[in-house]
Order: structure tokens, then C-alpha cells, then sequence
């Protein structure tokens, strides 16, 4: 499966790439929604892992803008939480299409549900 | 009474050589008093030079001077002695003749077509060979009478003045004071209001107060002109020169007044300025002795002060009404303590604001100082004590202050207490007077808003700490992606048992610390008013994990919950700093001591119409949230201030004093109500009632 992971944190993207090869998947990092968005225009996935807290272009914009530009790529949103206050994104992101939501940090059984969420059960190819 | 003069006379006997007998004739006529010398049967022997003198004066020539007639023959009148009594002088001269007495005295009244006159008479024997004959004296006493009548006239207004009778009574007084005096006159007094020239106060004798109306008839002008020029210049003005001032001829009360005989007086104040009229009619200023004019000045001198006692009177009694009515409108007390005997006076309302009675009994016990000090709030005495002592030593003039005190009831209101202090002329303070007010209203308002805003300023700092622990939450959380990430990853691979073993440590520790973020979290969020449907019994278990560490290990911290969840609508935020509030109370309740602190949460049905009213709350389903700790319990005296925003029984910058207000504002904000208790045994406990949504 080729999955996009958009966050900005280099230390989270390279741990979440490798959780995600280990289970197979081909893995295409972005710093950021712009960047991100980017990558869409230039390959085909299957999913698109972001953060929802990130500067440049936030993860609700970018959660958006797939799922209107690219409606066949599936959307997992995850984060920290905090930060903004009183208004809960992840729920918000989950109501605007995003198939799953990943509280940080977690673990590999975590993000296996959610992409069993997301795709069904599937064999790691 | 009406003795006559000295009657009938005859003609002076021819001088006589210079002998012994013509220095005693010289003697006799230099006598100031009308002196007769008679023979035994009473007939007239010898008068002396003011003898004959008088009988000119008074119309008498010629042998009418009375010479050779008979003292006798006019003298059957009735006078009076030195004490008072009447006797006939005819009687009384034959007894001296007879030798039955050795002479007598006596005082009558002889008015002079002018002026009334007072006389005495004084007889006495003398032997002549074998006869008794008598010397008559008698002497004008005009003055010294007048002025003893004055005198009497006088003492007798004065007292009136003092005893504070009517203005009218005292001028009428006054009025016959001057007729008395002024023989033949008749009075009227007018007080005048100079700046109007009109009366007021016009007393005496009808046809004299007569010229006052005339004056009024006038036009406002000439009235002006009139009272005014007469009052400015002179201190006695005689009537017909009045038509000099109103050169208006036709003017019929001009004329009139112009046309009266008599005079006005002026009525002067201490600054000289005119202030009241006297009217003598029938007199004129031509017709005034000199002992007349002098006694009718002090008359005047005397109608002058009661004019201005009667003034300032009213002055004063206008002024007290004011301020009584002033004080009565805003709602004062008003107080006024004599230092020196320590009694204090206090109106009514003073007593009224603390819940007293007006009973006579009691009142005496507080009419002090030290009963008012008795009665101020312990906590707020020595501030007022010193503060009022501050003034009277550092020579302040006035002094305010606020305090609380007992009422009847005992419950307390609050005072502002504001004073003058008088001194003496060392500068010592003797007395002060000033008035209360009950601010009770406003200092609950005060303290409401002040709670208010401390409980704003509460839910601002938590909202801060709720974007700070934010924060520090997500870059917590993304940090921690990366350690349970690739411990999850290297448990997969993991051969060795103690290593998998090490990893699993690893992997619960971070774990814990998600946890622990998610905690802050949730204790953070929704930092605004915004509420939510909640669990409470999940919320307080939540807030309780969170206190945990805040309590002391040596207390306990239980939660018992019999029930499984209890929704209800509230701020999530405001539930955690209510017990965090209150277990931190009955941390600190417990101290250093080992101790419990229970928590239980059940849900009751509140149906009591009594504390449905008392509550201010809607009957229905609660949830009770109880906190209970084993610490001493609450005194009698703290339980009732216990909600009083800035109490604390703390110590000094250990606490505000408003955790409980801001418990209590927050519970009544939810339309919940708190209850509390003592323990049986020991200990405090809190209720706390939060409705179902």
C-alpha cells in the first residue's frame, strides 16, 4: 500500500514510516500539508497518514483538500492534542471524511486498527 | 394716686439780717428738695428757694407759693410707705404734730401735664418753745425711680428672652415697658426685615401699630426710603418729619403718618444695622427729658437683643429642622458624645440600625462611649479604636471609618462611622458628634463583586494553565511517539526474555506518562464557562487521580461511588476546582496528622419544600458528592462565616479566604446547593448538590 505521511516532526515520521514499512507499506514522507499536497499531484495513494497540528498549512486544510481533490485516498488523522484549546480537531477531522483517528503517541497494535478501520482486514502483503 | 404738688405757697418772707438766723435760711435754700417748715396747727411757716422754685415751674404766682395756708388742707391723700403700704398724709402729719410720731415717709406720683413725676414726702418734728411743729420734705425721686422701673422692666424682658417666650410676647412687654416710662405715650414695636422694609412681629398698642400699617401702605420705594432713612441716621425721628422724606404729597398714608404725633425709635443690631422700629405716639422727641431719652435707648438696647435672639432662634430651629430632616432623609444616625462625662446622645436611628427597641430603661445602659466600643466586630475594634484615638491626639479635625457591628440579634451590620471633634482652646478634644450609616448593603455587594472577580480571575489563570499544559501536552505526546513507537517496534524483534522484559518496562512507563498528559488535558480543556453533559462520578475520579498528588501521603484519599454514573450538566473545569478547593481544605483541616479524606457520590431525591426555598433550587434528582475528612471539625463561630468571602483561618499568605466563596459561587451557578456538617465523631463534611440535567 502506498502511504503519504504528512507531519512535521522528523521524529515522528521516521518512526511511523518505519512501524508502517515494517508492516509492508511503501512510504512517501512530507514536512508539511503544502508539501504533501505536492507529492499527491506527482504519485498515486492509496492513503495519507497527516498530523492535524502543523504549521504552514494546517491538518484540517489538508485533510480537506484530499478528500475533495482525491476522493478515492483514504485519510487517517492523528495528534498531540492540546495546543488549540478548546476545540477538539480530531473529532472535527473525523466528521470532515478522515477513516480513522490516531491519538499520539501510539502503539503498532493502534495504528493496525485503524488501518483495519480504514481498509478492512488485510493481510500485510 | 394722686397726691399734688406741694401745694399752695405764699410769698418769700423778707431776707433777713445777716445773723445766725440768716445763715440757716441760706442753708435751707440751698436745699435741692422742696422743703416747708410748719407751725403746730399745720399752717405753712416757712418754703425754700426750690420750694418756691416748683410752685413757678408748675404755674403757681403769687401767694399761691402758699405761705400762712395750711399743709392740712391738701394733704388728705393716701400715698405709700417704703414697703408699700398706704397711708393717709394728713393723718400721719397731725400724729407727728401731736407728738405720736417721730415722723414718716412715704413716695406718690405727680405727673406734670409733660412727664409722670415721682415724689417723696418726708416729715418730722421739731420743738418750737412748747409746741410741736413739723419739716416736709419732698423730693423730685423721678430719676432714681425711672431708673429702678427700668432696671425691673428690663431684668423682667431679659428672663423672657432667655426663657425663650414668643417674639411677640416679649415685644409686647417691651411696649408697655416704654408707655410706663414715656408717660402718656402709647407703643407699638415693629421687628423689621430691613432688606424688604416690611414688619413682622408687630405688637402694642392698636393705634400705634396703626403707623406701621401706614408705612406699608406706602410704595415699596418710600417704604425703603422711609424705614431706611429713619433707621440709617437717626435713633429717634419725630413722625412729622416724615413728609420731608415722602416728597409725594398726594400720598394719603404719607400724609397721614406725617400728620400723627409721635415718633419712631430704631431698634439697632450688634453691627449697627436697623432691625426693628419702635412707634411712640402721643410723645415727640421735643417733649423727652433727658432721663427719658436715655432710659427709652436702653429700652431699645433691650428690644434689640430679643429682636436678634428671636432671630437667630429661628435660625437655629430652621437650621435643626434642616438637618434632622436632612439625616431623617438619609437615613442617618446621628451621635454627639460628650467627652468630659463620657454620655453619649444618640438619635433614635442609631438605634434602629442595630435592631433596638426605643426602650427608655435599656437606652441609659448605652448612652456611652465604651457600650458603642463593646458592641464592634473583635476582628475590627482596635482598627476603629485607634484610628478614633489617632484623631483626638494628632489634632485631626474629623475622622471616618468603617467597622461591623453587633446588632440585637447578634449578627453584625456593617457602619460607616463618620465624626467632627471639638476642642478647647489648649486644643484638647472634648467633644464629638457625627452620624452612622448602615452600609451592610454595600460592603455584601463589595464583597460579591470582589468574590466574583477573584473567581474570574481563577477561571482566567486556569484557562492559561489549560493553553499552557496545551501545550506542553502535544509536544509531550509527540515525543513520545517515537519512544513507544520504537519500543512496540523492538519488542517485535526482541529474542531475549530479559530484554523483552526491559522493553515492556520501557513500554508501561510511557504509557503512564500518556496518561498522565491526558489527564492534564482533560483537567485543562474547556477552561471557558462552556458546559457539557459529564459523568460526574468519571469526573471526580478523574479530578481526584489529579489531586492525589497535590494531598499529602500521609492522608488518604478514597472515592466510593454507589453509583455507576450520574449525569449532569456542568463545567468541567469549575467540578475540578471545586474539589480540588475542598480536599485541599480538608488537607490542610487534617495538617501534618495521618488522616482520611472519604469522597462518596450517591444521588437523592430533594423534595423538602423548606430547603427547596432556603436553596433557591428546584426540586428533583441531585447528585450528593460528599467530602468527608477526620480532621478537628469546624468550630461554632467559624461554620457561620464560613462562605464569607476573605475568611480564612489560615495563616497570614497561606490563604485567600476565597476558596469556599468561589465553591459556593460555582455550586449556585449549577443550581446546586451545598450543605455542611460536623461529624459525630470528628471531622468536617461537605455536601455538594449538583442537579441532573
Amino acid at each position: 500500500m502506498r502511504v503519504l505521511l504528512i507531519d512535521d516532526e522528523q521524529m515522528v515520521r521516521k518512526i511511523v514510516r518505519k512501524m508502517l514499512e515494517r508492516s509492508g507499506h511503501d512510504v512517501t514522507e512530507a514536512e508539511n500539508g503544502r508539501l504533501g499536497l505536492e507529492q499527491l499531484k506527482n504519485a498515486t495513494f492509496d492513503l495519507v497518514i497527516t498530523d492535524i497540528i502543523m504549521p504552514e498549512m494546517e491538518g484540517v486544510e489538508t485533510l480537506m483538500t484530499v478528500r475533495e481533490q482525491y476522493p478515492s485516498v483514504k485519510v487517517i488523522a492523528m495528534s498531540g492534542g492540546g495546543r488549540t484549546g478548546n476545540i477538539d480537531f480530531l473529532s472535527a477531522a473525523e466528521k470532515l471524511g478522515a477513516s480513522a483517528i490516531l491519538h499520539k503517541p501510539f502503539t503498532l497494535g493502534s495504528l493496525a486498527s485503524a488501518m483495519e478501520a480504514t481498509f478492512g482486514v488485510q493481510k500485510a502483503s | 394716686m394722686g397726691a399734688r404738688s406741694p401745694a399752695s405757697a405764699s410769698r418769700v418772707p423778707e431776707p433777713a439780717p445777716q445773723n445766725d438766723a440768716s445763715v440757716i435760711f441760706n442753708a435751707f435754700d440751698a436745699l435741692q428738695s422742696q422743703t416747708a417748715v410748719l407751725g403746730h396747727d399745720g399752717t405753712i411757716l416757712h418754703v425754700n428757694e426750690a420750694w418756691r422754685q416748683f410752685g413757678l415751674q408748675n404755674g403757681y404766682v403769687g401767694d399761691d407759693l402758699g405761705v400762712g395756708r395750711s399743709y392740712l388742707d391738701n394733704a388728705d391723700v393716701t400715698i405709700l410707705d417704703e414697703t408699700g403700704n398706704e397711708f393717709n398724709v394728713r393723718a400721719a402729719l397731725e400724729k407727728v404734730l401731736s407728738g405720736f410720731s417721730s415722723g414718716f415717709y412715704g413716695e406718690y406720683i405727680s405727673d406734670s401735664p409733660r412727664e409722670r413725676r415721682y415724689f417723696s414726702v418726708y416729715a418730722g418734728p421739731y420743738v418750737a418753745g412748747d409746741n410741736i411743729g413739723a419739716v416736709v420734705v419732698h423730693t423730685n425721686i423721678t430719676s432714681r425711680r425711672f431708673a429702678m422701673a427700668e432696671l425691673e422692666a428690663e431684668r423682667e424682658i431679659l428672663q423672657s428672652i432667655a426663657n425663650g417666650a414668643p417674639l411677640e410676647h416679649i415685644l409686647g412687654g417691651l411696649s408697655e415697658a416704654f408707655e410706663n416710662l414715656l408717660f402718656g405715650s402709647r407703643c407699638a414695636i415693629a421687628a423689621v426685615v430691613p432688606e424688604i422694609a416690611s414688619f413682622h412681629s408687630i405688637t402694642g398698642t392698636p393705634r400705634a401699630a396703626r403707623v406701621f400699617e401706614s408705612i406699608s401702605r406706602l410704595s415699596l420705594t418710600e417704604r425703603i426710603r422711609v424705614t431706611g432713612e429713619l433707621c440709617a441716621q437717626e435713633d429717634i425721628v419725630d413722625l412729622a418729619s416724615l413728609g420731608d422724606v415722602c416728597a409725594d404729597g398726594e400720598n394719603k398714608a404719607a400724609r397721614e403718618l406725617a400728620a400723627t404725633p409721635g415718633m419712631l425709635l430704631t431698634i439697632r443690631g450688634m453691627d449697627k444695622r436697623p432691625i426693628g422700629l419702635v412707634a411712640m405716639l402721643d410723645r415727640t422727641i421735643f417733649t423727652m427729658s433727658v432721663t427719658e431719652s436715655g432710659l427709652v435707648q436702653r429700652l431699645c438696647a433691650v428690644a434689640g437683643i430679643a429682636v436678634l435672639s428671636a432671630r437667630s432662634r429661628a435660625a437655629l430651629r430652621q437650621s435643626e429642622e434642616r438637618y434632622a430632616l436632612a439625616f431623617e432623609g438619609a437615613n442617618d444616625g446621628l451621635w454627639d458624645w460628650d467627652m468630659r462625662s463620657d454620655e453619649v446622645f444618640r438619635s433614635a436611628r442609631c438605634y434602629e440600625i442595630l435592631g433596638y427597641k426605643a426602650d427608655a430603661e435599656n437606652a441609659s445602659r448605652r448612652d456611652n462611649h465604651g457600650w458603642w466600643m463593646v458592641q464592634i466586630h473583635p476582628d475590627d475594634v482596635s482598627a476603629a479604636s485607634s484610628a478614633l484615638e489617632k484623631c483626638l491626639e494628632d489634632g485631626e479635625n474629623s475622622f471616618a471609618m468603617e467597622y461591623r457591628m453587633r446588632r440585637s440579634d447578634d449578627s453584625y451590620c456593617w457602619i460607616s462611622d463618620r465624626g467632627a471633634v471639638i476642642r478647647d482652646s489648649e486644643g484638647r478634644a472634648y467633644r464629638a458628634a457625627g452620624s452612622i450609616t448602615d452600609i451592610s448593603a454595600r460592603k455584601l455587594a463589595e464583597q460579591q463583586r470582589r468574590a466574583l472577580e477573584e473567581q474570574l480571575r481563577q477561571t482566567q489563570k486556569a484557562e492559561a494553565l489549560g493553553t499552557l499544559a496545551g501545550g506542553i501536552a502535544h509536544d509531550i505526546n509527540n515525543t513520545l511517539v517515537p519512544i513507544l513507537g520504537t519500543v512496540d517496534l523492538l519488542l517485535y524483534d526482541a529474542a531475549d526474555e530479559e530484554m523483552t522484559e526491559s522493553l515492556k518496562d520501557i513500554h508501561d512507563a510511557a504509557t503512564k506518562i500518556k496518561e498522565l498528559v491526558r489527564q492534564i488535558l482533560a483537567f485543562s480543556r474547556n477552561g471557558g464557562s462552556e458546559r457539557r453533559e459529564t459523568d460526574l462520578v468519571a469526573e471526580v475520579g478523574s479530578a481526584l487521580r489529579m489531586l492525589r498528588a497535590m494531598v499529602p501521603t500521609t492522608i488518604s484519599l478514597d472515592l466510593e461511588s454507589k453509583v455507576e454514573s450520574f449525569t449532569a450538566t456542568v463545567n468541567q473545569t469549575q467540578l475540578h476546582q471545586v474539589m480540588m478547593n475542598l480536599v485541599s481544605n480538608a488537607a490542610s483541616a487534617i495538617g501534618s496528622d495521618k488522616g482520611a479524606i472519604r469522597i462518596s457520590i450517591d444521588q437523592v431525591e430533594v423534595n423538602d419544600a423548606r430547603k427547596i426555598t432556603d436553596q433557591h433550587v428546584s426540586a428533583g434528582l441531585f447528585c450528593r458528592i460528599s467530602i468527608v475528612d477526620n480532621g478537628p471539625g469546624i468550630a461554632a463561630d467559624v461554620m457561620a462565616r464560613l462562605f464569607d468571602p476573605f475568611f480564612t483561618t489560615k495563616g497570614v499568605g497561606e490563604g485567600t479566604g476565597l476558596g469556599l466563596s468561589v465553591v459556593q459561587g460555582i455550586v449556585r451557578e449549577h443550581h446546586g446547593f451545598i450543605e455542611v456538617s460536623n461529624e459525630p465523631d470528628a471531622g468536617a463534611r461537605f455536601d455538594i448538590y449538583f442537579p441532573t440535567c
